[in-house]
């Protein structure tokens, strides 16, 4: 970038920026926390763009693999979001000395329990709980964040080949993982019943990377 | 590698989106925005994601290695394939070839490539879990290329009793500067490694009690 950039047009491309990556890192954010850190991790992640605009990648045609910029500031806000989230566990821990409980980790919300009355998406919230975590983000990346394997990739820090043959087998354990829960023929549904409650439960205790 | 989308993944993504948590969050107005944009246009706080180094999680550099000629090198089940070598003795023609002594592990920082300094791995239990070495050991020696470590603690895999970190070849900077922080002898340290080459970016470095408690959760000692 040109060293000496006027300030007003160091500000206007920032505009430009905010307007691109605020929403979608906002998104990415409330899917992944509570409502207080996603508003301060995406004042960070913000901040970090500004003081690092020279690095904001260039602004590409849209694509169905997604934004780059927009992966880059995600990118972004997921270390921002495991510093806070490191800083929670760090204060637990000290909790959890005195208090034997579960850790309430706090990175992906109780989603399942907004959907007692929807059988369907409780089947879909049980199957994502199942897999391991690297599997279960790169899903949520590709399907709530809308980024294709070239931009889960950048978020990640792992190249496209990679980040491609994560998608894929996850779509494919996905795919078994609902297929397993599928009740054989009652058309009941029942939230006690998935694959493997073990895994369930230890799936949910971990955080997505 | 898998192409464009199947179109059963057209379902399975709808799927998903039916449970997306963010659904139904009302976007920002320009307000917001605005507010956003200019609060980050003048905050002063040091963002704690900028320092320069290494992505989460890189997998260690492959490099080639000659074929090590030492009798009782003891490595075991995974830490055999590591480039981690107790003892290691190089043949006569490796020019970068350094005998060791026994008990000593030979590992290396790896190089810090600017293009690659986005933000920093966060430090966390599950950063080092993973690790094929793990250990607190005094710093012994330091020259400004290669650090040695008197291994007290091992966390993972041997160590043995002895730990040399080196500077990698023709690295510009020096070992402090690759973010294994101020390098003091006599203080202790805690050290990661996997593949041979040392964990930075907060992951190794001066013990504190913060880096101790990461090693504890993720060791369990």
């Amino acid at each position: 970038m040109d060293p000496i950039e006027r300030p007003e047009a160091r500000a206007a491309r920032f505009d430009v920026v905010v307007g691109e990556v605020a929403e979608p890192v906002r998104r990415y954010l409330a899917r992944r926390t509570d409502p207080d850190t996603a508003e301060d991790v995406l004042a960070e992640t913000l901040l970090v763009c500004w003081r690092r605009l020279d690095d904001v990648p260039a602004p590409a045609a849209p694509e169905d693999d997604g934004s780059p910029v927009v992966a880059w500031a995600v990118g972004v806000a997921r270390h921002c979001l495991d510093n806070a989230t490191r800083g929670d566990r760090r204060r637990w821990r000290l909790l959890s000395r005195v208090r034997a409980v579960d850790p309430p980790l706090g990175r992906a919300p109780a989603a399942d329990a907004a959907y007692d009355d929807d059988p369907a998406a409780r089947r879909v919230t049980a199957a994502l709980a199942i897999l391991r975590p690297a599997e279960a983000e790169v899903l949520r990346l590709w399907a709530w964040d809308g980024l294709g394997p070239s931009q889960v990739a950048r978020v990640l820090g792992v190249s496209p080949n990679a980040a491609s043959i994560r998608l894929h087998r996850a779509k494919q354990r996905l795919r078994e993982a609902l297929a397993q829960s599928v009740p054989d023929g009652t058309g009941d549904e029942r939230s006690d019943a998935p694959p493997d409650r073990s895994r369930v439960k230890d799936a949910a205790r971990r955080q997505p990377r | 590698m898998t192409g464009p989308d199947r179109p059963d993944d057209d379902a399975l993504r709808r799927a998903l989106a039916d449970v997306d948590p963010a659904a139904g969050l009302a976007p920002l107005d320009a307000s917001q925005l605005r507010r956003l944009q200019e609060d980050a246009m003048t905050d002063t706080r040091t963002p704690t994601t900028t320092s320069p180094a290494l992505p989460p999680r890189r997998p260690a550099r492959a490099r080639s290695r000659r074929p090590l000629l030492a009798a009782g090198i003891a490595l075991a089940g995974a830490a055999a394939a590591a480039a981690v070598v107790v003892p290691l003795v190089a043949g006569d023609d490796d020019p970068g070839g350094r005998p060791e002594a026994t008990g000593t592990t030979v590992l290396e920082a790896p190089a810090v490539d600017p293009a690659l300094g986005m933000s920093c791995a966060p430090v966390s239990a599950d950063a080092v879990a993973d690790s094929q070495v793990a250990f607190a050991g005094e710093l012994a020696a330091y020259d400004g290329t290669t650090a040695v470590f008197a291994v007290e603690t091992a966390f993972a895999g041997e160590p043995g009793k002895r730990v040399e970190v080196r500077q990698p070849a023709g690295a510009a900077t020096g070992l402090a500067e690759l973010s294994m922080g101020e390098l003091v002898v006599g203080e202790e340290y805690l050290v990661a490694a996997t593949g041979g080459y040392v964990a930075t970016c907060g992951l190794s470095g001066p013990t504190s009690p913060e880096l101790r408690a990461v090693y504890a959760d993720a060791f369990g000692r």
